[in-house]
C-alpha cells in the first residue's frame, strides 16, 4: 500500500518543514551533555578554597585538565610538564584529560604516539584514582602545512579511544575555522589569544571583537559540534619602544618606585632590573629597562559578552557549553558573579 | 653570559657582522656594559654544589680526572648488584679498586635513589602504576632506613643528605626539618652538608618560614631562588624591612648588590633617554617620560644616607658592603669625589675579602671621569691594573669553570670595561691618544694571553684596538708607533709595554698597519718605507693573505669577479708583499699619466683607474687598503682618506673623453657605468597593490654614466662588444 495514502497535506507540510529546518541547521550542533566548564592549565593539581567555591557556586560540571604537553625531545615526541596530582577534583565534576601538542611534533612520525598517549592518559587516571575518562581533548595550533599529519594522528587517537568507549574533542582556533574541521567528535572554539601579543597597539591581544569579527562568517557552517571557551585571565606585556620583550610574571605594578602609571592600561618602568617572566621553560628572566612600558591586558566582561553573543547569533548552540579559560583564583575574583552567570547561561 | 651581566650591548662599529667579509679574528663586536658592583661571586649561582662535589670526588678518585659527567652518570648505573659490580663509572671503579666496601654500599644506595628520582620526574611515555609507586616508596623507605641506621662517621654527611633527599621525595617537610635540627645542623662543613641545608631551606619555605629559607639560600649563594622569593623586596623599602628584621641577614647582600647594580643600569637608561631627547629621536610624551625617569633616578640617592646610617648603628657585621654601596652609588650619580671618599672608607671597614676587593674595583671605576695623566694617577693606575690582573687569575683559580662549567670572571669584565670602554676612550678624547691606545692594546694582549692559556672561549677578544687604531690617520699611527718604540714616560707605560711584549706591536705590525693606512691616504711612496719592514711570514699569517695569494689588482673589476665573498680565510703563504707591488705600480701609473699625452695618456688613466678601483673598499683587492670588507662600506664615509672610487670615476671619465679609440672608449664608459658610486640611479617604492614602482634619480653619477653608455650603444649598436650589447642592466635602463 502506498505511503501517500496515509499522509494528508498537513502531514506532508510538517515533514517538509522539519526536513527544511534540519537541513538549514545541519551544522548548528552543540556538544553532547553540555555543562558549565573550566580549563585547568597548571602543572600541579591544587584547588584552593576560592576555586572550590567557584566550581560549586557556578555548577561547574566539567574540568578540562591539562595532563601533559607533547614536545620534541631527543628527536622524538615526548611528554613534558606532566601534571602532578596533589589534590583531588570534586567528585561531581567530570575530568577531561587535555593534552597540548607542540606543532613541530607533527613533522615527525606519530604512528606510535597515538597509542602511547591514550595509554598514558588512561594510566594517569587509574594511578590517581580517577574514573576512566569519557572524553579526551587534544590542543594543537596546527596549520595547513601540518593539517594532514595532525588529522591522521587524530583519526588514530579517536579510533583507540572509541575502542574504550571514549570520545575525542579538539580545540579549534579562530583561524582554523576557515579550514576543514578535524576528525573529532566535537570542538572547543578558543575565543582568546585572538591578537598578537608582540604588537604594541590598542588591540587587546587576549580578546578584541575586531579580531573575532572576520571569522564570524565561518562559525555557522563549521561542520563540527562546537562549544566556546572564553578568557578569564590577564597579561602584563613588557615593551621596549615598540619591541615586545616578554610577558611579565605577576609584577606588583602598584610599586611606585618601580612603575609609574601612564594613561589607561600602560605603565612606565622607572628602574632597570631583570625580572621573572612567564615561559614554558620554567625560570626565566627578562631585562626590564627604565623607560620600557608595561601594558596590562585583561578582557572586559562587556567584550567577552559581546563576542559570545555575536558567536551565539551565528550559531545558537555554541554557547550551550561555555568553558572558562582558566581556573585561577588570581583572575577569577576580578570578575563578578553576574558575569559568570551571564556567560554560563547565554 | 647570563642576564646578570649581559645587560646592554655596545655596538662598536657601524659594520654589521653578518655581512662582513672579514680577515680579522672577530671584527666588529658587541659587548655588554658589565655590572660593576660584585660583593658576592656570581659564579656561585647554581655551581656551588657542583664544584664542591667535584672537589670531593677528585680527591677520592686520585687516578682519574673527574668531570660533572662522572657524577651525573651515576643515575644511569643500575643498582642491581650484578650490574653495579661491573660498572665502569669512575667513582664506582675507584671505590672497587680501593676495595672500599663502605663507599660501595653508599654508592649503590645513591644509584637506587637516583633511579627513583628519574622515575619521579615522570616525563616518559610510561606513567607509573600504583604498583610502581608502591615499589618506589618501598625503595625510598629502604634507603631512608639504611641511611638512618648508618653508624659510621666517615660517610655520615653523605648518609644524612641521602636521608633528607628521600624525605624530600616524599614531601615530608616536618621530618626534613627535624633531621636537620637533630643530626646535621651541628655537623662540620662539607658540600654534603650544604646540599642538605638547601633541602632544609626548601622545607622551611614549604612550611611558611620564607625569611629563614631565604637567608639560607643567600648564604648558599642560590641567588636565583632569592630573586624569585624577594621579588617584592627589591627596592629600598625592602632592604630597610630586611635590615630591621635582621641586620645581618645574608639576604641583604643580594638585595644591596641588586639595588646598586639596577641603579647603574637605570642611570644608563636615563642617559640614553636624555641623549635621544637631545637628538630629537623621540615620540609624543617622551620628554614627560624622561622627566619621570629623572625623578625616579633622583630617588636612588635615598639609599646613601640609609647605608651610612647602617654603618653608624654598628649592627651589621659587614659595614664594608654598605659603605661601598653608598660610595659606588654616589659615583654613579656623578659625585665622584664623594664616592671615592666613601669607597676609601669602605676598604678600611669590616667585610668579606670579596667585599673589600669590590670596594677597590668600584673606586678604580669612580676615578675614570676625572682622570688626568698625572704621575700620581698613572702610578695608582699601574698598581690597580696589576692587582686586577692578579684578582682575575685568582677568580679563575677559584672558579667552577676550570671544570668546564659555565662561569664569568668579574675582574676580566672590569679590566675590559675599564680599558676599552672607560679609561681608554677617556684619554683619547682628552687628547692623550697614545696613552689611551696603549691601555687598549695592553688589554687586548692581556685578555688574549689570559684566555688562550686556559683554552676557554672568551668574548673578550673583540679586537677593539683594531678599530681604535684603524680610525687614526697615518700620521697619528706613526706617532703611536714612535710612542710605543720610545722611552716610557711613566711606570704605567713601562708596565703596559712589558706586558705586551714586542711581538704583538712590533715592526711587522706597525709596518703593515701604517703602510696600509698610507695606501688609503694615497701616500704610496711613504707607504713603501713602512711596508718594506713587513716580513713575508708575518704577512702570510694574516687572514688577508688568502686573498692576496690569488687576486690581481690589475684585472679590471668590471670584467672579472674573483669571488668577492670568499668564505675560507685560512692564512696562506704569499711569495711577495702585494701591497708593496701595488704601491710601486701606483707610483709608476701616476707618473705615466703625468708624462704621456693623447692615446697613451688615456690608456694610462684607464689602467690607473682599474688599480684604484680594485684597491678600494668596493674592489676585489680591498685587502690592499684594509683588513675587513663589508658590502655596506661607503668610500665617502672614510674621512681623511683618498676616495679611490671617486678617483677611478674621474680617470675613467677623462679617459673616455680623451680617447679616440673605440674599444678604449667603450671600456671606459662600461667601467664607469659599472662602478657603484654615489646615490643609486633607481630606487623602488610599492603601490597599494604591492607592485614595485621604480623612481629614476637622473642627477646621480650612476644615471649619467648609464646614459652615456646607452647613448654610445645607440650610436654603435652593431659595433659594440657583447659585454655592452648583452648587458641586462643596460637593456633594462634603456627600456
Amino acid at each position: 500500500m502506498p505511503l501517500s495514502k496515509f499522509l494528508t497535506f498537513s502531514h506532508w507540510l510538517l515533514v517538509a518543514t522539519t526536513l527544511l529546518a534540519l537541513l538549514s541547521c545541519s551544522h548548528d550542533r552543540g556538544v553532547e551533555r553540555p555543562v558549565p566548564s573550566v580549563y585547568y592549565w597548571r602543572t600541579s593539581l591544587i584547588l584552593d578554597s576560592a576555586e572550590r567555591v567557584f566550581l560549586s557556586e557556578h555548577g561547574v560540571g566539567r574540568m578540562y585538565v591539562r595532563y601533559f604537553d607533547v614536545v620534541m625531545r631527543d628527536g622524538r615526541p615526548m611528554p613534558n610538564a606532566t601534571l602532578q596530582f596533589v589534590d583531588t577534583v570534586p567528585g561531581n565534576i567530570e575530568v577531561v584529560p587535555t593534552v597540548f601538542i607542540i606543532e613541530n611534533c607533527l613533522r615527525h612520525n606519530l604512528d606510535s604516539v597515538a597509542g602511547l598517549l591514550v595509554d598514558r592518559i588512561v594510566q594517569m587516571n587509574e594511578t590517581n584514582d580517577l574514573p576512566a575518562p569519557r572524553e579526551v581533548q587534544i590542543d594543537c595550533d596546527w596549520t595547513r602545512n601540518s593539517q594532514e599529519a595532525y588529522f591522521a594522528f587524530l583519526r588514530h587517537v579517536r579510533q583507540l579511544l572509541a575502542q574504550r568507549g571514549m570520545r575525542l574533542s579538539a580545540t579549534i582556533r579562530l583561524h582554523q575555522l576557515a579550514m576543514t574541521p578535524p576528525p573529532v567528535d566535537e570542538g572547543a572554539l578558543m575565543v582568546y589569544n585572538t591578537g598578537d601579543a608582540a604588537r604594541s597597539g590598542d588591540h587587546n591581544p587576549i580578546l578584541d571583537y575586531r579580531d573575532v569579527e572576520p571569522y564570524l562568517r565561518y562559525v555557522a557552517d563549521y561542520n563540527l559540534p562546537l562549544c566556546a571557551a572564553y578568557p578569564v585571565f590577564g597579561w602584563q606585556l613588557l615593551f621596549g619602544g615598540s619591541e615586545f620583550k616578554a610577558i611579565l610574571h605577576d609584577q606588583n605594578l602598584q610599586d611606585t618606585t618601580l612603575f609609574k602609571p601612564l594613561s589607561g592600561n600602560e605603565y612606565l618602568v622607572l628602574q632597570s632590573r631583570d625580572n621573572p617572566v612567564l615561559s614554558d621553560a620554567g625560570d626565566k628572566s627578562a631585562w626590564m629597562s627604565a623607560g620600557d612600558h608595561v601594558r596590562v591586558w585583561q578582557p572586559s566582561t562587556q567584550e567577552v559578552e559581546r563576542v559570545a553573543r555575536a558567536l551565539g547569533a551565528q550559531r545558537r548552540s555554541i554557547n550551550r557549553q561555555v568553558i572558562i579559560y582558566h581556573l585561577d583564583n588570581k583572575y577569577l575574583n576580578q570578575y563578578d558573579n553576574q558575569f559568570y552567570e551571564t556567560i554560563y547561561h547565554l | 653570559m647570563t642576564t646578570n651581566s649581559m645587560r646592554r650591548f655596545i655596538i662598536f662599529s657601524a659594520l654589521v657582522a653578518t655581512v662582513v667579509v672579514t680577515a680579522l679574528a672577530c671584527g666588529p663586536w658587541m659587548r655588554p656594559n658589565y655590572y660593576m658592583f660584585s660583593a658576592y661571586n656570581r659564579n656561585q649561582i647554581g655551581e656551588t654544589y657542583t664544584k664542591g662535589m667535584l672537589d670531593y670526588w677528585q680527591n677520592y678518585c686520585t687516578e682519574a680526572d673527574i668531570s660533572p659527567f662522572n657524577i651525573s652518570a651515576l643515575s644511569w648505573v643500575s643498582p642491581q648488584i650484578d650490574d653495579f659490580e661491573k660498572s665502569e663509572n669512575e667513582l664506582i671503579k675507584a671505590a672497587r679498586e680501593k676495595n672500599d666496601q663502605e663507599m660501595l654500599q653508599y654508592l649503590n644506595l645513591l644509584c637506587s635513589y637516583l633511579h627513583v628520582c628519574d622515575d619521579v620526574k615522570g616525563d616518559t611515555w610510561s606513567y607509573p602504576t600504583k604498583e610502581d609507586l608502591d615499589s618506589r616508596n618501598t625503595t625510598m623507605n629502604y634507603i631512608y632506613n639504611r641511611a638512618r641506621s648508618y653508624s659510621g662517621t666517615r660517610l655520615k654527611p653523605q648518609y644524612d643528605l641521602l636521608a633528607m633527599r628521600t624525605l624530600m621525595i616524599k614531601k615530608d617537610y616536618p621530618n626534613i626539618i627535624k633531621w636537620w635540627d637533630t643530626r646535621v645542623s651541628k655537623a662540620e662543613g662539607s658540600v654534603f652538608r650544604d646540599m642538605a641545608r638547601g633541602i632544609y631551606a626548601h622545607a622551611l619555605l614549604k612550611t611558611g618560614k620564607q625569611r629563614e629559607a631565604c637567608e639560607i639560600y643567600a648564604d648558599l649563594g642560590d641567588m636565583q631562588s632569592i630573586k624569585w622569593m624577594m621579588q617584592d623586596k627589591r627596592n629600598l623599602q625592602g632592604i630597610k624591612d630586611e635590615y630591621k628584621a635582621n641586620p645581618n641577614s645574608p639576604t641583604l647582600i643580594f638585595l644591596v648588590q641588586d639595588y646598586v647594580n639596577n641603579a647603574q643600569s637605570t642611570l644608563e637608561s636615563l642617559r640614553s633617554g636624555e641623549a635621544s631627547l637631545a637628538t630629537g629621536d623621540t615620540y609624543d610624551g617622551f620628554e614627560a617620560e624622561v622627566q619621570k625617569m629623572r625623578q625616579a633616578a633622583a630617588g636612588l640617592r635615598d639609599f646613601i644616607p640609609f647605608a651610612q646610617q647602617v654603618v653608624k648603628e654598628k649592627k651589621t657585621k659587614v659595614p664594608a658592603l654598605w659603605m661601598s654601596a653608598a660610595g659606588h652609588l654616589q659615583a654613579l650619580l656623578g659625585n665622584n669625589k664623594e664616592g671615592i671618599k666613601l669607597l676609601d672608607q669602605a676598604m678600611k671597614l669590616k667585610g668579606t675579602e670579596r667585599m673589600i676587593d669590590n670596594a677597590r674595583v668600584c673606586r678604580i671605576m669612580a676615578t675614570v671621569s676625572d682622570a688626568q695623566p698625572t704621575a700620581q694617577y698613572l702610578d695608582y693606575l699601574k698598581g690597580e691594573l696589576e692587582w686586577l690582573a692578579y684578582a682575575e687569575g685568582d677568580e679563575y683559580d677559584n672558579q667552577a669553570w676550570q671544570y668546564g662549567l659555565n662561569g664569568e670572571n668579574h675582574y676580566s669584565e672590569m679590566i675590559i670595561n675599564l680599558c676599552y670602554d672607560y679609561l681608554g676612550p677617556h684619554f683619547i678624547e682628552q687628547g692623550n691618544t697614545n696613552l689611551g691606545l696603549a691601555l687598549m692594546s695592553w688589554c687586548d694582549c692581556h685578555e688574549r694571553d689570559f684566555y688562550s692559556d686556559r683554552e676557554v672561549y672568551a668574548y673578550t677578544m673583540s679586537r677593539d684596538i683594531y678599530w681604535a687604531i684603524d680610525s687614526l690617520t697615518a700620521d697619528q699611527m706613526i706617532n703611536f708607533q714612535r710612542y710605543m718604540a720610545g722611552k716610557p714616560a711613566s711606570k704605567l707605560e713601562q708596565y703596559l709595554r712589558d706586558k705586551m711584549g714586542s711581538n704583538m706591536f712590533g715592526d711587522n705590525y706597525f709596518g703593515d698597519r701604517i703602510g696600509t693606512k698610507l695606501i688609503r691616504e694615497g701616500r704610496f711612496e711613504e707607504a713603501i718605507h713602512w711596508l718594506e719592514q713587513v716580513s713575508l711570514p708575518y704577512l702570510s699569517s694574516l687572514k688577508i693573505s688568502a686573498y692576496m695569494a690569488w687576486r690581481d689588482y690589475k684585472k679590471p673589476r668590471w670584467f672579472f669577479n674573483e669571488n668577492l665573498f670568499t668564505i675560507h680565510e685560512d692564512p696562506t703563504q704569499v711569495k711577495t708583499n702585494q701591497k708593496l707591488d701595488f704601491c710601486r705600480d701606483m707610483i709608476n701609473g701616476i707618473a705615466r699619466v703625468q708624462s704621456t699625452t693623447g692615446e697613451e695618456r688615456a690608456r694610462a688613466k684607464y689602467d690607473l683607474a682599474t688599480m684604484y678601483f680594485q684597491a678600494s673598499c668596493k674592489g676585489n683587492c680591498w685587502y690592499l687598503s684594509r683588513y675587513a670588507n663589508s658590502i655596506y662600506d661607503d668610500p665617502q664615509e672614510y674621512k681623511n682618506e683618498k676616495n679611490f672610487v671617486a678617483e677611478a670615476v674621474r680617470l675613467l671619465e677623462e679617459a673616455a673623453t680623451e680617447t679616440s679609440n673605440f674599444d678604449l672608449r667603450q671600456r671606459c664608459l662600461y667601467a664607469n657605468a659599472y662602478i657603484p658610486y654615489g646615490e643609486p640611479f633607481i630606487t623602488y617604492t610599492y603601490d597599494s597593490d604591492y607592485n614595485q614602482v621604480p623612481h629614476y634619480n637622473t642627477n646621480t653619477h650612476e644615471y649619467k654614466a648609464m646614459s652615456a653608455l646607452a647613448d654610445f650603444y645607440r650610436a654603435n649598436p652593431t659595433k659594440c662588444n657583447p659585454y655592452v650589447s648583452r648587458c641586462d642592466i643596460l637593456r633594462k635602463f634603456m627600456d
